[in-house]
This record gives C-alpha cells, structure tokens and sequence, in this order.
C-alpha cells in the first residue's frame, strides 16, 4: 500500500515537472520597427499578436506566410482590430526596417514588419521555439555572411495573447481563411 | 497464313505512330500534367499560359521580362494575373521592368494562391480549351524560347 501511494506521488509529480517544462515561455523579445523604433513584446497592448517569421528575398518561389497573416486577421472584419499581424524577418542582413515595412505593407496596412541584430533574431527565434540559418551550395553557414546567400527557416505561425502567452501555432499550408476560422474562436473568448 | 501475324504488327506500328503524334509536343520539366477546371480570368485563347505573380515576389520580377519577350505570338496568350489589388504598384514595376505585351489583370483574393493549390509564387498555369491542362511552381527556369516552342507545339496540336 505503501508502495502504492508512493508510485502516485512520483507519477503526480513526474506529471507536474513535465507539464512545467513543455509549457511554451511566455513571448519576450526586443526588435525594431521601420516607424517605432525599438518595440517589445509590451507594445500592442491588449491586442492578440499573429507571429510569422521569413525573409523578403526568396530566390526562386516566394511563401505565402504575410498572406496567410493578413488573411487570417482580415476574416475577423469588425474584430480584426484585436489582432496585430507581425511578420519577423530572420535575414536583418539583407531586410532593413524600411525595406521591410514597405514589404509587409504590400499585404496590408495593419501588418507590421520587425527585424533586428543578429542576436536580437536569436534571441526572438529562441523564445518563439523557430529554428533558421543560412546556406551556401548547401552547406549551412554563419554571420558575417558573403554576398550571396540563402536562407532557411521553420514556417510555424504563432498566435499570443494579450498577456503574450502562447495560445496555439499553425503549420505552413493549412492557408489564412482556416487560421482566421482558429482565431475567431479565441478572439471570442 | 503468315500475313496474318504481319498485319497485326504493322496495325500496332501504325496505332502507336498515330499515338505519338497526338503527344509529340514534349513538355518542358518541372510542369506536371494537371486536369481541372479554369476559371481564374476570362481567356481569348484556345492556348494561354496564365502566370500569377506578385511586386513583392523577386523571382515573379526576375521571369515578367523573359515572358514579356515570347507573348507577342499569335499560337497562344501569355497572362498575368497579379495576386492582390495595387495597380499603381504593378504599373510602377511594368514600366522599371520595359513591360509592353502583358496584361495587368488583378485577383484581389490572395487567397486564390491557396485555391488553386499553390504553396507560393510565381506559380504557372497552361489552360488549353477552357481547362487547365499543366501547372509549374516557381520560377519557370527554362529559356523564354523553350516555353514558346511548347506553346506552339501544343497551338498546333489542336
């Protein structure tokens, strides 16, 4: 019996200690934005926050990812509002704010474009769970980067809430009109 | 009795001769065969390549001139339709680009991507007779005179 109920203990808190680990951080980064300069996770208050990450300078086929952001968020109509689309670039090297903020604004005027250092992306990858990198012929490379360059990156889009925890995560291809459906649910409430 | 095994090969040579020129027209790799239904535009061919793109895609910028040089052609339509509504944009790049033979049709449903079943641009569709017969995802890397030798091919075809 004893045996027993120390067998519950272990499992309870083996439970406890795995829920703990695998719960996603809450988001925390610091980037900078073509009009607001330095922005953090405490910007856009009260709003949920739809988080996609890329590059601007596809070679040879272009994602959708701002689509399927601007898609999503647009599908909500009158309620769009509560939801900031932000598309990151992990390629600070070729994608400047500016260049940025006229890219994302191609897809819509709320859409916000962030990048940063070399270690701000690090750091944002990091804490989001993205993965990215650089390539060369194939083989991965690392700043300082040569002129010609690719780049690569997990294609998950992020979805927080107004208290930045991590509320679901999307796969590329599942397209904006079936998120914006995910979203309406939370947004709800 | 032994014409009898001659002129069935000889029918079987002359059904695969007449088979072949039905399909002679080699399709170019990286288009796969692909039958649906087209209703994307309106088309004033029986031949026409529909090629969806956007200004913010490099790769859609890179292949406008190389379609540009092959759509003045009377076997076929070259048509671009730009993914989203920003004409101002689209005539900006037109005009940076030395654009002259290419339509500057708009699909305001970026979503229309995604419907037609592709994961990004440029993407390429060839409709013959109302359906879509061939589609190619991404930059077309082949010469300008490869696709229009095709494209004639498969006009003549008809």
């Amino acid at each position: 019996m004893r045996r027993q109920t120390s067998y519950i203990i272990y499992a309870f808190l083996t439970a406890c200690f795995l829920s703990y680990s695998a719960a996603a951080k809450p988001l925390k980064f610091e980037l900078q934005e073509h009009t607001l300069g330095t922005v953090t996770e405490k910007n856009w208050q009260g709003k949920f926050l739809l988080i996609g990450i890329g590059y601007t300078s596809c070679p040879d086929i272009c994602p959708t990812t701002v689509i399927d952001l601007a898609t999503a968020v647009n599908s909500l109509k009158e309620e769009a509002n509560k939801v900031t689309p932000i598309f990151i670039s992990v390629d600070p090297n070729r994608d400047t704010v500016e260049n940025l903020d006229m890219y994302v604004k191609y897809f819509d005027p709320k859409m916000v474009g962030l990048t940063g250092t070399q270690e701000q992306i690090k750091a944002i990858a990091k804490n989001m769970k993205a993965t990215y990198g650089y390539s060369l012929e194939g083989k991965p490379i690392y700043p300082p980067l040569p002129k010609q360059y690719e780049v690569y990156h997990s294609a998950y889009i992020y979805l927080y809430g107004p208290d930045r925890e991590l509320i679901d995560v999307f796969g590329y291809g599942e397209g904006g009109k079936k998120i914006g459906q995910s979203l309406k649910r939370y947004v709800h409430g | 009795m032994d014409r009898v095994p001659i002129i069935i090969l000889l029918s079987i040579a002359l059904c695969s001769i007449s088979s072949a020129s039905a399909g002679e027209c080699k399709t170019p790799e990286g288009f796969i065969t692909h039958n649906a239904s087209y209703n994307l535009t309106e088309l004033k061919s029986r031949v026409s390549l529909v090629n969806l793109w956007a200004v913010w895609c490099p790769p859609c910028l890179k292949e406008l001139p190389a379609l540009d040089s092959i759509a003045n052609n009377e076997n076929y339509r070259v048509e671009t339709v730009h993914i989203g509504d920003n004409l101002p944009a689209i005539e900006e790049r037109f005009s940076k680009l030395g654009i002259h033979h290419l339509p500057k049709t708009i699909e305001p449903d970026m979503g229309s991507i995604h419907a037609l079943g592709f994961q990004g641009l440029p993407a390429t569709l060839v409709v013959i007779n109302g359906e879509t017969k061939f589609r190619y995802s991404g930059y077309i890397k082949h010469s300008p005179e490869v696709i229009q030798d095709w494209l004639t091919c498969l006009r003549e075809e008809l």
